[in-house]
Parts: structure tokens; sequence; C-alpha cells
């Protein structure tokens, strides 16, 4: 039963997703969006089992003084901030500068703008974005604030919404104070959002930054590496590789127009052969045999050929 | 209403101006009624007559039967086909299901001065509604595709079940799969069993959960720890669960530690800073790198490679293979990742589903190259067969 049941909700999922994908009928869409939020708020519960890890993981380090127990430290300590000022502060929505582009003044006095400065996936992502209904600040041109809403009262068809359950637009809309001269710009924020975000933006992504550029050096380490000339493939490669950077290099292209005027462009002529050709041909090989071999995998899956992901015994 | 129209048509008619014909619209195929209609007319001027400078469309529905210009500006003279995506019905608050559509009627107005005054309007369309589409007709060969392939692979388990197992190549990274985790256990040092960044609905991370149960039995067979750092929490309790299951399979339940297997974060670098501290400070003698990896691929691959860990990876995002070639000892290269829980588990059934993917391929490249030489000939009949259609 513990194998048997799992089995045979993939069978029926599966089936059902794979048949989905070739009916464009607005409930078959329909049905794939509610499977995606289902796995959305399996994800929430499954992120609190996963919490309870992490900090058993390294309240047991620290409880124990076990090696290197002070990086648990500031790994609980940087849980412990971030979900502590998101919590009192009740929103993950960084304060965000617009331009409106085409502020309008309705009958009933108030104003709106469409602030199609963002491109979201759906309106569910919770946390990510300004929602509609949410309560916001508009600091106007004059410096004057006024309390406003996130698409509130908005008329189908102007919410930004282009059909296919991506928002390209919001519209923002607030009662009083002087609308701000168009491309002057003016901050919408969601009260008390500066600590979290302030975190986010020094913190959290310089941190991240920092990770990334490592890939420049660690990039240089490997192509030393790779393209030491020890057989035939890797001379190859070598020779391949140094042709792709000259090509990628104005100055040397320059020199080359400069010194053979009799073949201009030849380097980036054969920059573009190598990566068009030869390349691209072994890449569209590789492309194809994951595209195949992910099939077989999923046909294994549906099929209940292959169980090992499901981890219990029959 | 009749009667303006065919007032319209005679003055037309008797300034000279040439209204356009035949005007026929239609629901757009293959969508779900979002993309609207599509209006097709035709357009012949006299010989010796005025040509127009555009054409305007004009839509009614058929329960008020007003026409109004539903174009800004007027259509380039050329032109005899307009997508009124305004027919499609609205898209029903925060689902993806539609309301009613509204069915509507086509004029196209010939327009023959800028000034708008010289004009002459068709005969209206048939009535036409945007409809969800049950079908999409342009999918059709991936339709038969799937089904042939699914028809292979049910035909040669049951031959597999019956005995004729099919033998596959030998993959370099898989054989040493056991190589690592025995020089692991000689040297004292622990395997740290990466997944990669993906979910669990992707089918690079499930091929990896396949292999790392393979790692988890050697592992326990062998006694050495096997360290598991999850980027997502749903991941971490299937990976426990499998983990569990390795342990009690060779029968040893005391050897599992659940700490073992934990989640760190879903955040992509920090994800990587961290399993980069654990390859540092820990030294495992074994690094699996296997799923779902993107631009921290070659960030964990070098600093395994700086601790001198013998390296096994493997990913289906072809963009992070020559990272993973460079820095890795062995890599298994998109389809051999697909490829590994049925070469380890050497089950006749699981094998049979590579040949099954080998044949697939020999027909796609034996398409490849008829198609290639038909193109060639000017016959797009191969091309056009497999046009893809989103």
């Amino acid at each position: 039963m513990r194998t048997q049941l799992p089995l045979a909700i993939c069978f029926t999922m599966g089936v059902l997703m794979l048949g989905q994908y070739f009916v464009p009928h607005a409930a078959s869409q329909d049905l794939f969006r509610r499977t995606q939020e289902w796995l959305q708020a399996i994800g929430v519960f499954a992120l609190v089992l996963g919490l309870g890890s992490l900090i058993h993981l390294h309240w047991e380090r620290i409880r124990r003084q076990s090696a290197n127990w002070r990086y648990s430290v500031v790994v609980l300590s940087g849980l412990v901030v971030m979900a502590g000022v998101g919590l009192v502060q009740g929103n993950l929505q960084p304060a965000r500068k617009l331009t409106p582009t085409s502020t309008r003044q309705h009958e009933d006095g108030t104003y709106t703008f469409k602030d199609t400065t963002i491109t979201l996936r759906s309106p569910t992502l919770a946390g990510r974005t300004l929602l509609r209904g949410d309560q916001v600040h508009i600091v106007l041109a004059d410096g004057s604030t006024a309390a406003g809403k996130i698409g509130a009262k908005v008329a189908d068809g102007d919410d930004g919404d282009d059909g296919d359950g991506r928002l390209t637009a919001q519209v923002v809309r607030w009662k009083g104070g002087t609308p701000p001269d168009a491309g002057t710009g003016f901050a919408v924020v969601r009260p008390g959002a500066d600590l979290f975000s302030w975190l986010f933006k020094y913190v959290q992504t310089p941190l991240d930054a920092t990770m990334f550029s490592l890939l420049a050096f660690f990039i240089a380490s490997a192509a030393f590496r790779a393209f030491r000339a020890r057989n035939l493939e890797a001379t190859l490669m070598l020779v391949a590789a140094c042709a792709v950077i000259l090509g990628l290099t104005p100055p040397f292209v320059h020199a080359w127009n400069t010194l053979a005027p009799a073949m201009p462009g030849f380097p980036t002529a054969l920059k573009d052969w190598i990566l068009d050709v030869p390349n691209m041909a072994s890449r569209r090989a590789i492309v194809l045999g994951i595209g195949l071999g992910a099939i077989a995998q999923s046909f294994r899956i549906i099929l209940g050929l292959e169980r090992t992901y499901l981890g219990g015994a029959d | 209403m009749c009667a303006l129209a065919l007032l319209t048509l005679i003055c037309a008619a008797a300034h000279g101006l040439t209204a356009p014909t035949d005007v026929r619209a239609y629901d757009v195929p293959n969508d779900d009624a979002g993309k609207g209609l599509d209006i097709e007319w035709a357009y012949e001027a006299p010989t010796g007559e005025t040509s127009p400078t555009g054409f305007h469309i004009l839509r009614a529905s058929v329960d008020e039967g007003q026409f109004v210009v539903i174009t800004a500006e007027p259509l380039d003279a050329d032109v005899t086909a307009y997508r009124d995506a305004m027919a499609a019905p609205m898209q029903r608050q925060g689902t993806a299901l539609r309301e009613e559509a509204t069915t509507y009627l086509y004029r196209v107005r010939a327009v023959y001065d800028e000034a708008g005054d010289a004009t002459a309007d068709s005969a209206q369309s048939n009535a036409a509604t945007a409809r969800g589409n049950l079908y999409h007709t342009r999918k059709t060969w991936m339709l038969l595709w799937i089904v042939a392939f699914a028809a292979v692979i049910v035909h040669l388990t049951r031959r597999a079940r019956a005995g004729h197992v099919p033998k596959i190549r030998r993959i370099a990274g898989l054989e040493a799969v056991d190589e690592a985790i025995g020089r692991a256990t000689e040297m004292g040092r622990p395997i740290l069993y990466v997944a990669g960044i993906g979910e669990v609905s992707q089918v690079a991370t499930i091929a990896s959960i396949n292999i790392y149960s393979h790692v988890a039995r050697r592992s326990g067979d062998y006694g050495t720890r096997l360290t598991t750092p999850c980027h997502d929490p749903i991941m971490m309790q299937i990976m426990r669960s499998v983990s569990e299951q390795a342990y009690l399979d060779i029968g040893r339940p005391d050897a599992y530690n659940a700490d073992d297997v934990f989640f760190v974060t879903q955040s992509q670098f920090a994800f990587a800073a961290a399993v980069d501290g654990i390859m540092v400070r820990e030294k495992p003698a074994a690094i699996f790198l296997q799923g779902v990896f993107y631009a921290e691929s070659l960030i964990l691959a070098e600093t395994g490679n700086s601790v001198g860990a013998i390296q096994i990876a493997g990913t289906d995002k072809d963009a992070q293979l020559p990272f993973f070639i460079a820095a890795c000892d062995y890599t298994l290269i998109g389809e051999e990742l697909f490829a590994a829980s049925a070469y380890l588990s050497g089950e006749g059934h699981l094998l049979s589903t590579i040949r099954a993917q080998d044949i697939a391929k020999a027909t796609l490249m034996a398409c490849l190259v008829v198609g290639a030489i038909l193109q060639m000939a000017g016959i797009d009949l191969i091309a056009r067969f497999f046009e893809v259609a989103l």
C-alpha cells in the first residue's frame, strides 16, 4: 500500500499532465495552474520541516560545541534576524521608486497610474511583490503622502493581466495630494518595509554577488587545467578555445585586419564558424540525448518501472 | 441597420470605390480562446481604379448589431488579415478559465483618402465566437512520437521480462561510483552528495535521487559517512526517506543518521557557499554532483577539486556540462544521467528503456538525414511535420 498508492497517484497525474499538454482549452490550463499551486502549498509545509532540520542541526552543534560551532551561531543569528524583521514588519516588499507615465484623475477625485516596471509570473507569489488590495503610502512630488491601494476598484481589462496569468502592470490608486508631473517619479512604500529591504539589499545581495564573482577565477583555473595539450583531443580543444578567445578580442581583430588586409575579419569568421557549426552540432546532439533520456525516464516513472524515488518498500 | 449598409454600398459604388469582399471571421485555432478571432478578406481593385490607402475593421456583437471601428489606425493596403484579440472572452479572476464569449460580426472598410471621407464597406462576415480548443492540432507529431516511444518501451520491457535483456555500453562515470566510495572508505573520509538546486518535479532531480539510492547502499555497506546538504526542503524529506530505505535494505538501519541529510537554504549562492564550506572543512574523499545545476556548478566543482576529492558529476543542463567536464574526474553527459538508475540496478526491464531510447535516437537521426536531403531538394515535408508550435 505504501508503494501502490503513490504509484497510482503518479500514473494518474502523469497521464493527466501529459494529456493536458495537448489540450489548449482554458479548463486544461486551469488544471495545470492548480497543480502548480498544490506544489507551492506542499512546498510551504516542507519548508517548515526544512527549517526544523536546519535549526535542530545547528542548535545541536552549538550545544555540543562541536567543530566550527561558531559558524552555526552565524547561521541561526541570520535566520532569527531576517525572519524576525520580516514577521514584525509584516511584509517582504522593498520600497520601489516609480515613474508614472499616465497618471489619470477620475470623477470621484481619485488618481490612478499604471506601473509597468514589473513582470510577475503570478499574483499568488505572496511576499514577492505588492499585490492587489495592498495598502501603500504614496510619497508625492511635493513631499506629502497619500494613502493608496494596489489595484483597488479597478475595472477589468485595466489591471495589466495580459490573459496568460502573467501580470505586466499593476494599477496604483490613491486619493488627494498633488499628482506628480510625468517623469518626476514618486515612491510607493508599503509601511514598514525599510529594514527588511535594507538587509536584503545591503547584506544578502552583496554576499550573493561575492559568490557569483568567484566564478571568474574558477573559470580561469578550470580552463588552465582543461586546456593543457596532453593528447589530440585536448590539443584540438586548446586550439579551438584560443581561436574563439582571439575572435572575441577587439584589439586582436583590429591588429589582424591591419596586418593581413587580404583576409579581413578572419578571426571573427573563424570564431563564428566554430561556435555555429561544430559547437552547435555537438550541443544539439547532447540536447537531443537529454530530451530522449528525460522522456524515457518520465515513462519509467509514470509506468511504475522506476520506484527508487519513492523511498519506501513494497 | 441593413438599409444603412445598403446605402453605404450604393454610395461607394456611385463613387467608383471598390469594397473588400469575401470577409470571413473564425476562431483562432489551437488556443484557450484567449487569442480572439481571425478575420480575412479579399480585395482586388478593378484595373484603372484608385487603390485604397488602407483598411479599417468594424465589429458588432450579434446581440447589439451596432458596428464600430476597432482599428485605431488604418491597416496597410496590402494587408488582408487581422487578428482581433479583444474578441477573446475575459479571464475569470484568479483562474485560467474564461467568461462566456460574445459572438461577433465584422466588416472591412476600404479607406481611399487620408481624411477618411471616401470609404467602401464590405458586406458583413459570418458570425464567429472565440472558443477554447480541445486539441492542439500542431502538436500532433509530438503526440504520435510519444505514443510510438511508449509502445516501444512497453514492448522491450515485456521482452526483457521474458529474458531478452539488452546489453548497453560501459559508462565510465557510473563504473567509477563504487571506486569513489571505496576510496573514501580507505581514506576514512566522508562522501558528499549534492543533488543540485532543482525541484523534485524536474526529471534530472529524480534521476539524481535514483543514483543517491545506490550511493547510500554502498556507503552503508562500507560504513562510510554520507553527507547530503539539500537545497529544497521537499528534496530533504525524499533524500532522508531514500537513504533510510537504503540502509534498511542492506540490513544496517543503525547506520542511518537523519542529521546527515539536512536542509541548507533555497538561495542559490548561499547554498553554493554552504556546500563549499562543507567541502573545505570536512574534506570529503568523494563528491557526487548529480542533478540540476546552474551558475554554481563550477564554484562547487572547482572547490571539490581543490580539496582533492574524486568527483563524479552529471546534469541535464548542457550549458554547465563543459564546467563539469573541466573540473570533475567523471561526468555523466545528459542522457547518461537518466540511464544511471537502470545501469546501476542492472535490472532488465529498466535497461530495456535505454534500448528504446537508442531506437528513438536512431529514428530521429534518420529523420534528420532524410529531412536535410529533402530540404536541399526543395521538399520541406519532414521539416513541416516536425514544426514546433507551443
